[in-house]
């Protein structure tokens, strides 16, 4: 299965001159999946970086223009652009110089993928919020809602 | 000296097709110079986009190969914000969802090139 | 700040045929569309242009107009400067 996905955002990554990088991640950066070629640069691919647009994200939509779905940023030698496709958060690293609407036109194409993820994603948390109710009984929501906050 | 009335008259130059306001911050995130329709809380939404502008800033030093952010352009279901940097102060054009982000971007980048040198001879002097 | 391309496009929307216009920037963002045209076109609209530059170079002088044709309509698309512009025509 990941292996099928992964040809495939590999496919749809070069149908973009100088794209470099796909990846999906849950709200707080984690990865779930990615492809990247040679040229992207290890450190974009990690959590400290993926998870400032999950914190950026939720700023944003606190500006009163209603909730936040994409930030762009052009940097001198690389583009980022991040889509809040909730649960989940979908990235593209670019060159400065690719094609910034072929990456947005790219969203389409992933939409049935980021939509089996989020089924998962949302499956898992409910199993473990399941298991977690199994396991502590008396568990209050108190301790449910801190819980929440981190499996979704 | 700067004078405050022009600098507003030259905001207000990208406030047409759907752009509502055009906002000039200092790097704390504080308004300095405002121009636009409606009373919409400019302030809020200015120390917002100064914070998303230094964490994407900080972030792609950090990670992206010491890169330097050149503009950012967000997009909410009822609106657009694009921030560029001129001189050591932050630019900001916020606008309707129906402006497009090349007509954005473009704006903004043409406002930035042209108040940058005005607006470096402030600040180093 | 835009007033010029907005009247240049509206005088090319207002052609007997034409049923839309847009014009992309450099990084194939969508500057300003009229009329009926296919939702987040621009990207391709603008990639469409560079690749068909790269196929019949030509220094200095002007860039190939793109015509595709199919049994709803056409699109023409060329690029000028930094801004590549799509005209769509019903046949």
């Amino acid at each position: 299965m990941t292996e099928d996905l992964k040809s495939y955002l590999n496919k749809q990554m070069a149908t973009v001159d100088n794209l470099h990088a796909i990846a999906i991640t849950d709200r707080d950066g984690v990865v779930i999946i990615k492809v990247a070629n040679q040229m992207a640069p290890d450190t974009a691919l990690r959590q400290a970086f993926l998870s400032v647009f999950g914190i950026m994200t939720e700023q944003a939509s606190k500006m009163g223009m209603g909730n936040n779905s994409k930030i762009i940023n052009f940097y001198d030698r690389f583009q980022t652009v991040q889509i809040n496709a909730h649960p989940l958060l979908l990235h593209f690293i670019a060159d400065r110089d690719a094609n910034t609407g072929l990456i947005l036109e790219l969203e389409h194409a992933l939409a049935d993928v980021l939509q089996d993820i989020s089924k998962v994603v949302t499956m898992i948390a409910q199993v473990r919020r399941q298991a977690d109710a199994d396991l502590f009984p008396g568990d209050n929501t108190i301790n449910h809602c801190i819980r929440s906050r981190f499996i979704y | 000296m700067l004078k405050p009335r022009a600098l507003s008259d030259v905001l207000s130059q990208a406030n047409t097709g759907g752009i509502g306001s055009t906002l000039l911050l200092n790097s704390e995130g504080s308004l300095l110079a405002f121009s636009g329709f409606g009373d919409k809380d400019a302030s809020a939404a200015g120390a917002i986009a100064s914070n998303i502008w230094t964490s994407f800033q900080k972030s792609g030093q950090l990670s992206l190969d010491d890169s330097k952010l050149d503009c950012v352009l967000v997009e909410c279901k009822l609106g657009k914000i694009a921030i560029t940097k001129v001189a050591n102060l932050l630019l900001c054009l916020c606008s309707s969802e129906n402006v497009s982000f090349g007509m954005l971007k473009t704006k903004i980048t043409a406002m930035s090139t042209y108040l940058e040198e005005p607006l470096s001879q402030i600040a180093s002097s | 700040m835009e007033n010029t391309l907005e009247k240049h496009m509206e005088e090319a929307f207002r052609i007997p045929g034409v049923t839309g216009v847009l014009c992309t920037e450099s990084s194939g963002l969508c500057l300003s569309s009229k009329g009926n045209v296919p939702r987040q076109c621009s990207g391709s609209i603008s990639a469409l242009a560079s690749q068909a530059a790269r196929l019949c170079p030509s220094q200095n002088g002007p860039t190939p107009v793109i015509c595709l044709e199919s049994e709803y309509g056409s699109v023409l698309v060329k690029k000028t400067d930094n801004i590549t512009t799509a005209l769509f025509k019903s046949s």
